[in-house]
């Protein structure tokens, strides 16, 4: 595991727990731009011409907010995968010495310091003694690497989903509910009408009735299987008999 | 995760729980309405069956049945009409008595009194009070 710096004539390498490569400036282009917009989709179509004087095989183009505007990058992408693939980093996070402006100056090597000039990184051919080293640097105050996408959705298609989400809530509901008043109205048409206190009440009429009847006819059929002179049955009294 | 990563996911979160939510209680309510609907059913089932044996209606037609009847066994049969109760007077013979009885007791006039007297060995007297 190490810190690569990568450059043109040579990367140099530093120990480190985990793999880090930091891109040159003479691998990129950068300017800072302060474009009439915060969307960052935006910012990267208008970093597009801005970065218009960079060299012709720096197509690939890196947009970050700072501040107020934009720090934009332009980089040959073929280049630098090559160079990656070189060092063997090709999966390490990867970033741009410009990102870590605020931590310059740091010697590179023993020839070579690391500063800012405008607030734009450079590389300066010089032996100044006492500057911190490279593997000095501070990786968790930048929030990613450019080789690296953040987690998260795209506005539309987020805004896609949330839509079709809706949709696909309010037809399932509606047909829940269609269904509710579909049993309601089924439920309703049932029995002319009557409302089920009044077929409670009209069954409960029928069943005294028809008990009643049942029971004095069960009486009247042992009663006659009897020899008798006479037999009175009423549904009240039950049957008595000479 | 960005601001806007985070709105729309607690947008996303929000929309599920809403939507679960009230399909939740929807269902709730059908599953409410159809045990309803069932036990409605029931009951009119049960009631139409029960009108069909002692509605007034089916009574008159019952009456009917048992008058048609007794005329075939050739019985002459008395009737008195006291506040909407009827009284069937006639005699039968003992022989056919049993059937003409069964049939009587197997069809659905609601009985209001019964009454059988033994005249002789070969007649008997019955008596039966339907309330239509």
């Amino acid at each position: 595991m190490a810190l690569y710096y990568i450059r043109e004539n040579g990367t140099v390498v530093k120990n480190r727990e985990e793999d880090i490569a930091v891109l040159s400036p003479s691998l990129y282009w950068f300017a800072h731009a302060d474009f009439p917009t915060s969307s960052l989709a935006k910012a990267r179509r208008l970093a597009d011409s801005f970065l218009s004087s960079r060299p012709s095989s720096y197509t690939a183009i890196y947009v970050e907010k700072r501040g107020d505007g934009f720090d934009c990058y332009a980089y040959d992408k073929e280049r630098i995968s090559e160079l990656l693939k070189e060092c063997g980093c090709s999966d390490a996070p990867l970033y741009f010495l410009q990102q870590f402006a605020e931590q310059l100056p740091l010697r590179i090597d023993d020839n070579l310091v690391a500063q800012t000039l405008n607030g734009v990184a450079i590389e300066v051919a010089q032996s100044q003694d006492g500057l911190p080293s490279l593997d000095s640097l501070d990786f968790g105050s930048l929030a990613k690497p450019i080789n690296k996408r953040s987690v998260g959705i795209s506005k539309i298609a987020s805004i896609s989903l949330l839509v079709l989400l809706l949709f696909a809530a309010a037809g399932d509901l509606a047909l829940r509910y269609q269904t509710l008043e579909a049993i309601k109205e089924k439920s309703a048409s049932l029995g002319g009408g009557k409302s089920m206190y009044e077929i409670k009440a009209l069954l409960k009429n029928y069943k005294k009735v028809d008990i009643e009847q049942r029971r004095l006819r069960n009486t009247i059929k042992k009663a006659l299987g009897k020899k008798m002179k006479m037999l009175e049955c009423t549904p009240k009294k039950g049957c008595s008999y000479e | 995760m960005s601001s806007q990563t985070k709105l729309f996911a607690a947008l996303f979160l929000a929309l599920i729980v809403v939507w679960g939510g009230t399909a939740l209680y929807l269902e709730r309510q059908i599953e409410k309405e159809r045990i309803e609907y069932k036990k409605r059913e029931d009951a009119i089932g049960r009631y139409e069956a029960l009108k069909a044996l002692w509605s007034q209606k089916a009574q008159k037609e019952a009456i009917k049945r048992v008058e048609s009847m007794l005329r075939i066994y050739g019985i002459k049969a008395e009737t008195k009409k006291t506040g909407g109760k009827r009284l069937y007077s006639f005699t039968v013979d003992a022989k056919r008595a049993d059937k003409v009885l069964s049939k009587i007791l197997n069809s659905n006039i609601a009985i209001n009194s019964f009454s059988v007297k033994k005249v002789s060995d070969r007649e008997l007297e019955v008596k039966i009070g339907v309330a239509p």
